[in-house]
């Protein structure tokens, strides 16, 4: 499964990348060139999976062997919020700021 | 005693217990040795210096305390545990400045025990890598050559306790970042089964695979650490309601009848030649003293490093997908709208390999890859975990290499992502199966001086067994100097 | 062009009603100062994991339980991956396969019980809020909502028309509210819905393309939403113009949906196994002692309460105030005439205590003051009328309103030789009066007793003080 430039875009797109940053327009073709080479490299190694039948087998999400109590409803103080929100690189008041949704 | 720093952990806790030394002689002593060490090492990210002294004076005034194991005991954190009021970066320009509100649970364990945290620790971003090379503020260096890595990604964690700065180190191990600096460095270090060690408050890289776990130059001195952070926490829904062993007393085995089994799959990779001759060497004493060393087989393992980068990977990208310059962290100046916020913000301050995992990871969850990349690792996940069981079944622990490369050179892999990437396999499986693994020393290479180890793997929440043989082991490895 | 049917699904919001988030101990309270109730969890710092509440699991199963549904003994938490500032983590904690609840339905007795299928119920955790601030042009974030457990509610494609689904969600809505699952407050948004509408051909078993509309929290805009999407969907179709799958809001202004910009609509949510959260136990004990404490359905209530008299609208208001029932069954323990108690329920005490926003049995004016006051006013022993003046008094300072009535002399004098006295003299005094009445002027008699009961101060019992009256003006000689 080769990986073409669209991918690797839609890709940092999904994760909220910008695979330019910091380069100049003319750096910029070569580094997503390279990016989406390596990408590939890895994804191709990633097929070597493809040689297992595992149709039969139920995925492994985690190797916790146990089920998780619940916790019981009552309130507690964790985090003061004003130690949470003296951490906005924006705030107004008590809100965090981001830049007008349209 | 004007070398208290080179003490070990379990001879601290002595002297301070008897008080033949205070605590704050003990921490200022070890804050002297990190002064002396940082320039050339460069392992802490940020030292604690008059916290540290203000903490220690505060347990002298009230004196030993036999309910705190760790009382007046200088440690250091990686510094993906979070710590209130204090910086937690994780080696990362997008956290250059954050300061978190809580403290992570085993910061919290640590200091109700009496231990005092004198600095944070340097790693690679994220605690994505093994080499510490990938930490935004420059790497470590191996303390036992200057020009070469001290591995990752707690390499600051190991470089540190090797160079004397601490008795003991936590750090934490989602592939082996615990047990492969350990051994690229010269230390013990001990990756607890997940489930073990609270994961509260350690800044997140594979969730199902991150463990925190100590790193110290002698086995029992981990042991001591671990009886003080391992438990159950119920902030930490994957943390094990398992009851916990005393570590502390641990006694070495009896070597004599006691089955080693021996991978063959790992035992047939080709090694450094310094580490293939140390290690034949030491399989050979162990099997004159009596060790019964057998062969079993791990079929699934050629796919592990596949199905790991998958998983870790695609965890990552949505670990990571909180850093979006809005709460907390790297912002980006003036941007337009809200997706160059987040691009930018994310860009300008996540390093080249971060972004490499996060989307590998992306791609690996996306619609139309998901069945093919990420279900099928999480297929061969539990084929790789039954590899494990099985091959335990016939034997007390798994002994295998850590590493098959000694402390390699500075950027001798930067280019070379999938090579890297790769290395893991010695140590990456054990995060999949969640078993507990003990890294310990074996020995200095021939020809280039470095140090080399082995790792012992048990059974799940049996690491009073893998402490146990790596008392008897040290017995016969004597700790490198 | 054939003729078209609607084929319409629902997807429910529920906001429980638990003291704490779905993953933090932070209080759930709403109408707080902004990002007052976050910590490290809900507010997505590093490091901080999730911690499921067991409240929420229980409300989310004992809906099912309520719904008809099988319930799962052990669910899975996914992430949900999308960037968006009142989305702390990156990701909504949502459930895909298997969820907590799958199955189940009831039917709609005014739709000739049509019985509407559920696929699922599950749970999930809301998102903060935005406040689009023009004036400055920046967008505020408040994460305070954060974390806020949810239950999903996903129907079958088996509505037809507005007014099924209206039904539904009536019926719905009162019986969570009922269960105490949520708190039900639609201005709040705590129950809200998205609906899926599709067009096909009449008879055809397939389903079409479908838009959704997204966000309605009014029962009203429901069905004028989907009207207008019927119809636009139909012109569609009569211009042979292609249905496209998408994301629309309804604006009630201009009664008409609108397509949220296509670049919304990019998502993919890349939903995997919340590696944080182990899956989630239902154990058969638990069940057990869920089904022991689930209350009579609303539909067994208000069977009851017809039975015993009320209106089909006096029972649904009673049904539909929280806390109103339990109110009522207790004043029924003191006084048993549930029409009288309703009558006041519904005129005095629960408009009282929606104006002071707490719950009937909250209020200073018990069940037991209540069923006094309805027995003095079924007894005859107090007017109707100052039964009503007395009542701010017993609701603001918990009085009894025997001695109340008292204390204010506006107990009815009964006394029919007192009221006998009074009426001779009113006769004696009015003659003219009283001859007319003789002389069939019947409607008089209205003049007298008006008179009497000045006279009395309004203490006299009117229906004694009429027949007292009508008596003697009879016997009068002509």
């Amino acid at each position: 499964m080769p990986i073409d430039f669209k991918t690797t875009l839609r890709t940092a797109e999904l994760a909220c990348l910008n695979l330019k940053s910091g380069l100049s327009p003319e750096e910029a073709p070569a580094a997503l060139a390279r990016l989406t080479k390596e990408l590939t490299d890895i994804i191709n190694y990633f097929n070597i999976l493809n040689e297992i039948n595992t149709s039969e087998v139920e995925p492994l999400y985690s190797p916790l062997l146990e089920v998780a109590g619940l916790r019981p409803d009552e309130p507690e103080r964790r985090a003061n919020p004003e130690e949470l929100l003296s951490q906005a690189p924006n705030r107004l008041g008590s809100f965090f700021v981001v830049p007008k949704i349209i | 005693m004007n070398e208290i720093y080179k003490l070990t952990l379990t001879e601290v806790v002595e002297k301070l217990k008897s008080r033949q030394i205070s605590a704050t002689e003990m921490i200022s002593a070890a804050l002297a040795r990190i002064e002396v060490t940082e320039p050339n090492l460069k392992a802490c990210l940020t030292i604690l210096g008059d916290q540290a002294l203000s903490a220690a004076r505060k347990l002298d005034q009230d004196g030993p305390d036999p309910t705190r194991p760790l009382w007046g005991v200088p440690v250091t954190v990686k510094d993906v545990f979070c710590t209130k009021g204090i910086r937690t970066t994780a080696a990362s320009r997008y956290l250059e400045n954050y300061i978190p509100a809580y403290d992570a649970q085993v910061v919290i364990k640590l200091r109700q025990a009496g231990a005092v945290i004198v600095a944070k620790t340097n790693l690679d971003e994220f605690a994505m890598g093994s080499s510490t090379e990938f930490s935004a503020f420059g790497p470590t260096r191996n303390p036992w050559n200057l020009t070469k890595v001290p591995g990752g990604s707690s390499g600051g964690a190991a470089a540190s306790v090797v160079a004397f700065q601490t008795p003991g180190a936590l750090g934490t191990d989602t592939g082996g970042s615990i047990r492969q600096p350990a051994t690229l460095c010269g230390c013990v270090g001990l990756k607890p089964t997940y489930g073990r060690v609270s994961r509260y408050g350690i800044v997140a890289y594979g969730s199902s695979l991150d463990q925190a776990g100590p790193l110290a130059r002698r086995v029992r001195d981990c042991a001591s650490l671990l009886s003080v952070i391992a438990g159950y926490d119920d902030r930490d829904a994957t943390s094990s309601l398992h009851q916990t062993d005393d570590y502390t007393t641990a006694q070495p085995v009896t070597l004599r009848g006691f089955k080693l089994g021996l991978p063959q799959e790992l035992w047939n990779i080709k090694l450094d030649p310094d580490i293939e001759d140390a290690l034949k060497n030491a399989l050979k004493i162990l099997e004159e003293t009596g060790v019964e060393l057998r062969s079993v087989n791990l079929p699934h393992l050629k796919y592990s490093v596949a199905a790991y980068y998958i998983l870790a990977t695609a965890e990552a990208s949505t670990n990571l997908a909180r850093y979006d310059g809005v709460r907390y962290g790297h912002r980006s100046n003036n941007p337009q709208d809200l997706t160059e916020l987040y691009m930018a913000s994310r860009s300008e301050a996540l390093g080249p390999e971060v972004r490499r995992r996060i989307l590998l990871g992306t791609f690996a969850l996306s619609a139309g890859y998901y069945d093919t990349y990420y279900k099928k690792a999480a297929q061969v996940r539990r084929l790789i975990r039954d590899d494990y069981y099985q091959a335990l079944t016939d034997c007390d622990l798994l002994i295998t290499p850590v590493s098959s490369l000694l402390a390699w050179d500075f950027g001798s892999f930067i280019q070379d992502p999938l090579t890297l990437y790769q290395l893991d396999l010695m140590t990456l499986p054990v995060n999949l199966a969640g078993l507990p693994a003990l890294a310990l020393p074996v020995t200095l290479g021939k020809t280039s001086g470095l140090p080399v180890g082995l790792q012992l793997i048990g059974r799940p929440f049996d690491e009073i067994n893998i402490i146990s043989a790596g008392l008897a082991l040290e017995e016969l490895f004597p700790p490198l100097r | 062009m054939p003729v078209m049917e609607s084929v319409i699904g629902l997807e429910i919001h529920a906001q429980l009603k638990t003291a704490t988030k779905l993953f933090c101990s932070c209080p759930t309270s709403v109408g707080s100062e902004p990002n007052s109730h976050i910590c490290e969890v809900c507010s997505g710092q590093p490091g901080a994991l999730p911690r499921l509440n067991a409240k929420a699991v229980e409300l989310a199963a004992w809906t099912g339980l309520a719904l008809g549904s099988k319930i799962n003994n052990f669910s899975i938490f996914s992430r949900k991956n999308y960037f968006y500032p009142d989305l702390p983590n990156g990701f909504q904690i949502s459930q895909l396969t298997p969820p907590i609840c799958e199955g189940g339905g009831f039917t709609l007795p005014e739709s000739e019980n049509k019985f509407i299928r559920l696929n699922r119920i599950h749970l999930e955790d809301d998102a903060g809020k935005c406040i689009h601030d023009k004036q400055r042009g920046l967008t505020l974030v408040d994460l305070n909502r954060a974390g806020t457990p949810l239950i999903e509610i996903v129907t079958e494609p088996d509505f037809r028309s507005p007014a099924e689904v209206v039904e539904f969600l009536k019926k719905l809505h009162t019986i969570l509210v009922h269960l105490k699952v949520t708190e039900g407050r639609l201005e709040e948004g705590e129950f809200r819905c998205d609906i899926n509408i599709s067009l096909r051909p009449k008879g055809s078993e397939d389903l079409g393309i479908r838009s959704e509309i997204k966000n309605l929290n009014s029962f009203r805009h429901v069905s004028q939403a989907i009207k207008y999407e019927v119809i636009r969907q139909e012109r569609q179709y009569e211009r042979s113009e292609p249905i496209i799958q998408e994301t629309r809001l309804f604006d009630p202004v201009r009664q008409e949906t609108r397509a949220l910009r296509s670049k919304e609509e990019a998502h993919d949510y890349r939903y995997f196994p919340q590696p944080d959260l182990p899956s989630v136990p239902v154990s058969p004990a638990t069940l057990a002692r869920l089904k022991s404490e689930l209350p009579c359905l609303p539909e067994e209530t208000t069977m009851v309460l017809l039975s015993l008299g009320l209106t089909r609208e006096q029972v649904a208001i009673i049904q539909n105030r929280r806390g109103a029932i339990e109110y009522f069954e207790a004043a029924k323990s003191f006084f048993d005439e549930p029409k009288q108690l309703a009558t006041l329920m519904l005129e005095l005490l629960l408009p009282a205590a929606l104006r002071e926003d707490i719950y009937p049995l909250e209020t200073k004016c018990t069940p037991k003051l209540l069923a006094v006051l309805a027995k003095l006013i079924t007894d005859n022993t107090l007017s109707r009328r100052a039964a009503y003046n007395l009542f701010p008094e017993i609701f603001e300072h918990g009085t009894d309103p025997k001695e109340l009535a008292e204390l204010r002399g506006v107990l009815q004098v009964s006394d029919a030789g007192a009221i006998k006295a009074l009426a001779v003299d009113l006769i004696k005094a009015h003659p003219n009066e009283a001859k007319k009445y003789c002389n069939g002027q019947e409607k008089i008699l209205s003049f007298f007793v008006g008179r009497l009961m000045q006279q009395s101060q309004g203490a006299a019992n009117p229906k004694l003080a009429g027949e007292i009256l009508v008596r003697l003006l009879k016997s009068q000689p002509k």
